[in-house]
């Protein structure tokens, strides 16, 4: 195994998507971007992430119990050692300025630039773009192997 | 974007610095991409390091400023992640943690789709 440049932030549709039993292509590719990441410990998340993530399924999943759901959860803590600060702010307003992206976008993205993180994997935000010299790319239309080879 | 103001002398000048000769400027400059603006600072090194600097930044075509600023900034630069010496690395633990856990099922839309970021944060 080659060593990586590559940082790869998950969005929180990754971290449903890498669970879910609805879509099994979706789930295995995401499952695969995840163990790829772990592998060269290039994956990283933020707060908002988690917090997202515990939001949902508290709300609209209410079958496991909350234990499930923070056991889950501490895995995307344990990528996020990142804090929102001010400059986050303010690079979350360069970024709208930028993308027009929704404001809860623009400040996960601006997480990922912190982070210096090289990839940043969503569904929703993808088409093959960048912002500020970060690739978002949809994990579910390419391979982890187009970023780890 | 370039903003300068100037006095007549250094703001910190004693009365023995007087020179009326000299002035200080004080400059602000906006990153293009950014917005944000570039700040001085001062930092302290050795008389020979100091040289080798202004050596090596002329050599290099730079301000000592610009020559620092990107010495820093390479410093900074994320270093390649080496996989696991052995076995399995923590990250990978985590993820393998992660995966093995309970699994979702109704959590996506009739279109195949994770709830929106707007769903996400909803109350």
């Amino acid at each position: 195994m080659k060593p990586t440049h590559a940082r790869v932030f998950f969005d929180t549709n990754t971290f449903v998507y890498a669970l879910t039993i609805q879509d099994t292509s979706k789930a295995n590719r995401c499952a695969d971007w995840l163990r790829a990441a772990g592998d060269h410990s290039a994956a990283y998340a933020s707060l908002q992430v988690a917090n997202e993530f515990i939001n949902v399924l508290f709300r609209k999943f209410k079958t496991w119990s909350e234990d499930d759901v923070f056991s889950a959860a501490d895995t995307i803590f344990m990528l996020s050692d990142h804090t929102v600060e001010t400059n986050t702010i303010k690079l979350a307003r360069t970024i709208r300025n930028i993308t027009l992206y929704a404001w809860w976008d623009c400040i996960m993205l601006a997480c990922a630039v912190e982070q210096r993180c090289s990839h940043f994997l969503s569904e929703d935000m993808a088409g093959n773009t960048s912002v500020l010299g970060m690739a978002i790319i949809n994990p579910t239309a390419m391979e982890p192997e187009h970023v780890f080879s | 974007m370039l903003t300068f103001s100037s006095t007549a002398t250094h703001p910190n000048a004693t009365p023995l610095g007087k020179d009326p000769y000299s002035h200080y400027f004080r400059v602000t400059r906006k990153h293009e991409n950014t917005g944000f603006c570039m700040k001085n600072v001062t930092i302290t090194m050795d008389e020979h390091l100091l040289k080798a600097t202004r050596v090596a930044a002329a050599e290099a075509g730079l301000s000592v400023s610009k020559f620092v600023a990107r010495a820093v900034s390479e410093a900074l630069e994320p270093k390649p992640t080496q996989p696991a010496p052995y076995g399995i690395s923590e990250q990978r633990r985590l993820m393998e943690q992660f995966l093995s856990g309970p699994r979702l099922d109704g959590l996506l839309d009739e279109n195949g789709k994770a709830p929106s970021r707007d769903e996400a944060n909803a109350r």
